[in-house]
């Protein structure tokens, strides 16, 4: 590298020490979680209409309505704060989105079997009813998981047809498809080379099969080998994993990864470099940093191409007693700003690594506490003023709490991101000790 | 309202059946409601016509994430021999107005593999990192151009380093050169490597403390199968362990502490390093480093 041997004077500094702020804002004691605050704001989640926002997650509610009840479940209050008539009907809705030949779509959107339709499926001999309402991969993966949480025996779920329609969503690199549409007879599967795809699929065949692919066993199993080999090549440069070979390194995409193999048992070989993977993971956690007044064009010009000191003098970050910053959530991808989801994204990583205590605990628990959590209940996206709370945000601050024990939230697993009692109850059924369909 | 307009008169709207308990039921506006009903009864005999076409726009435009109404649009398309030049026009201003969204950029990857021609895509991709250069959506879209119509010598380099001219921290912008870079199949020969530690050097004079250039060389070196050690003297003049006060860089101490982890002798410098970045220079980190120096210590004994 050409490395002068002579130094010449550097024009930028390190934002290290000088940085730092030790007059800023007397230190504050740390919040804890308004456990009443976010049930009220669970409730009305599940118990009123959501606003017309949430219209293009209209195809997506398995995934609204699992975050919803599994809100509730991490907070200890599902059996307390709902009705056994109310868990009975929304067990009934999840069901009412079972497919004929096993499988769910994401939302009554597109059901078109509505008596007295009219319906002209060009597709001969579709045996799965209509291809515009096709099987929705990660729709299975939510409503099993939603079943699973609201206590039902999962009796009623065409395990087999299910389990054989994730099997033909996987492509032949080893990943998996969204979607599985019959189309002039043949399978067509649509969208992929997504390692979320990847996750569901897995994840799916836990629920029904568990670790080792035991139960079920009627149903052949999908090629796990190919799956394995798709996540290995996935791995980045910088220890992350991206949705393919030689992409940027996500947070997402690295937890979708890292809990599909665990729940397939090949945590030891689907991972080629492990502690590039660990060093990246920890690099993703950030200072919070408390920006000095400036025009939002300004400082986006600085942080594109101002120098390293132009940067520091912008921004101050906080330090407790102890040296460390008070507030420090997680960024999804290297040089972006830190946001709720990833301090579960990554939480849930470490934390099926067996590593979790490698992040700054006290830092993550603050910055989603005091900085992301909204006066009405739920989390926002970002730590901005006048943002507003949502689903996905506010069910995944949870979940990364309840990874870091916080007091008065259920445990979670992991790698299933359903409660332990969920799991516990789902492993206890005469079908799935038995392995059988 | 289409239950006003007589070229609709014909189609009996299919409304939602929720059932008596539904979860996450969303309050519709009534204009999404009714027209999701004419959709459906539209999807439902599968018809290909101009309405369907016009439906499914409307509908695009309120919830782009609807996942069939897509592969409906597509069907409809390719059936009536639409100009597929045109559906990429009207997609272009559609992709501009729902960033987040990936369906939008999984249409236009069908449509552009069936004309089998990218003319135009880079400067429309511009457009599109004009408002983000880092997303991942459209990044994931560029490198499969680059895959599909063999665009790896066709400036993307040179773009790439026009990128990172605008925004030195744009780790994608980073991510598509190690791409371009090892992604062909080519061999990473000395001359490559040498072109790459001057262009990372380079670059990491302009802001020590941006991990992506460190981050992206030692990818480079891991690749090529040589020592970390080639970039010790950069590691040093960034982060000289005998004169700490002028530290310019965690990412190079965090380097060296790799390489002299590695040299028994040298493994008093690793935890001096380490226990720089944990008590100064990256404090947030103060477990992991304090786990990198058990982990020295453990290999040791």
């Amino acid at each position: 590298m050409a490395n002068p041997s002579e130094p010449t004077p550097l024009v930028t500094i390190l934002p290290g020490p000088s940085a730092f702020s030790i007059d800023g804002p007397p230190y504050p004691p740390p919040e804890t979680l308004n456990i009443p605050r976010h049930l009220k704001y669970w409730l009305r989640c599940t118990k009123t209409c959501l606003p017309e926002d949430y219209t293009p997650t209209d195809t997506n509610r398995m995934t609204l309505g699992c975050f919803s009840i599994s809100a509730l479940d991490l907070l200890g209050n599902l059996q307390t704060e709902t009705t056994p008539q109310e868990r009975a009907g929304w067990v009934d809705w999840l069901y009412m989105n079972q497919l004929p030949g096993g499988g769910f779509r994401g939302g009554p959107a597109t059901n078109f079997s509505i008596p007295g339709a009219e319906t002209e499926d060009k597709d001969d001999g579709n045996e799965r009813g209509h291809k515009y309402d096709p099987v929705n991969l990660p729709a299975c993966y939510f409503a099993i998981a939603t079943l699973v949480a609201l206590g039902d025996d999962l009796e009623r779920l065409d395990r087999r047809g299910l389990l054989k329609v994730v099997n033909r969503l996987q492509r032949e690199d080893g990943s998996f498809g969204e979607c599985l549409i019959r189309e002039n007879g043949q399978d067509k599967v649509t969208t992929g080379g997504d390692m979320r795809f990847v996750y569901m699929a897995a994840a799916v065949r836990w629920l029904l099969r568990g670790q080792e692919g035991m139960g079920c066993r009627e149903v052949p199993d999908f090629e796990v080998e190919k799956l394995v080999g798709y996540i290995r090549s996935a791995q980045g440069y910088d220890g992350g994993v991206s949705d393919r070979e030689l992409g940027e390194s996500h947070a997402g995409m690295t937890y979708c990864a890292v809990a599909a193999l665990s729940l397939l048992g090949h945590l030891e070989d689907g991972i080629s470099n492990y502690d590039d993977l660990v060093r990246w993971l920890v690099q993703r956690q950030v200072p919070f940093e408390e920006r000095h007044v400036m025009d939002d064009e300004e400082w986006a010009d600085i942080l594109a191409t101002g120098t390293e000191a132009e940067k520091a003098a912008g921004v101050e970050i906080n330090l407790g007693p102890d040296g460390k910053p008070i507030w420090g959530g997680f960024h999804g991808r290297c040089n972006k700003k830190a946001d709720t989801c990833y301090s579960f994204w990554i939480g849930g990583t470490l934390s099926i690594l067996k590593k979790l205590h490698l992040m700054d605990l006290n830092a993550n628990r603050r910055f989603l506490l005091e900085k992301t959590r909204h006066i009405i209940g739920g989390f926002m996206k970002l730590p901005e003023d006048g943002g507003k709370p949502d689903i996905l945000h506010s069910f995944l601050g949870l979940a990364a709490l309840a990874l870091m024990r916080e007091e008065g939230l259920n445990r979670l697993d992991p790698a299933l991101c359903i409660s332990m009692q969920a799991k516990e109850r789902l492993m206890a059924l005469d079908w799935w000790k038995n392995g059988a369909l | 309202m289409y239950q006003e307009r007589p070229e609709w008169e014909d189609v009996i709207p299919l409304p939602q059946d929720d059932g008596a308990l539904p979860l996450a039921q969303i309050a519709y506006t009534d204009e999404y409601a009714e027209a999701m009903s004419y959709l459906r009864a539209l999807m439902a005999k599968d018809e290909h016509s101009e309405r369907a076409l016009e439906i499914t726009e409307h509908i695009i435009e309120m919830n782009p994430a609807h996942y069939t109404v897509w592969l409906y649009r597509a069907n409809i398309v390719f059936a009536l021999g639409k100009d597929l030049r045109k559906e990429v026009e009207w997609l272009n201003e559609k992709a501009l107005r729902h960033e987040k969204n990936y369906q939008i950029w999984h249409h236009r990857q069908l449509i552009i593999d069936k004309l089998d021609d990218s003319t135009g895509e880079a400067d429309f991709i511009a457009k599109m990192f004009q408002k983000d250069a880092k997303n991942y959506h459209v990044w994931s879209y560029r490198q499969w151009l680059v895959k599909r119509f063999g665009l790896w010598e066709k400036g993307e380099l040179e773009y790439v380093e026009y990128l990172l001219e605008q925004d030195v921290r744009n780790n994608s912008a980073w991510s598509h050169r190690f791409f371009l870079v090892c992604g062909n199949g080519q061999e990473l020969t000395e001359e490559i490597v040498q072109r790459e530690l001057g262009y990372v050097s380079d670059n990491i004079f302009l802001a020590p403390q941006n991990p992506s250039p460190w981050n992206y060389i030692r990818g480079i070196l891991q690749r090529a199968k040589l020592p970390m050690s080639r970039i010790e003297k950069t590691c040093t003049y960034y982060a000289p362990l005998d004169n700490p006060e002028k530290i310019k860089s965690s990412h190079a101490l965090d380097i060296l502490a790799e390489i002299y982890s590695t040299i028994p002798e040298q493994k008093d410098l690793a935890i001096q390093s380490l226990d720089l970045l944990s008590s100064t220079y990256d404090p947030i980190r103060t477990n992991y480093w304090n786990y990198r120096k058990t982990q020295i210590q453990k290999a040791a004994a």
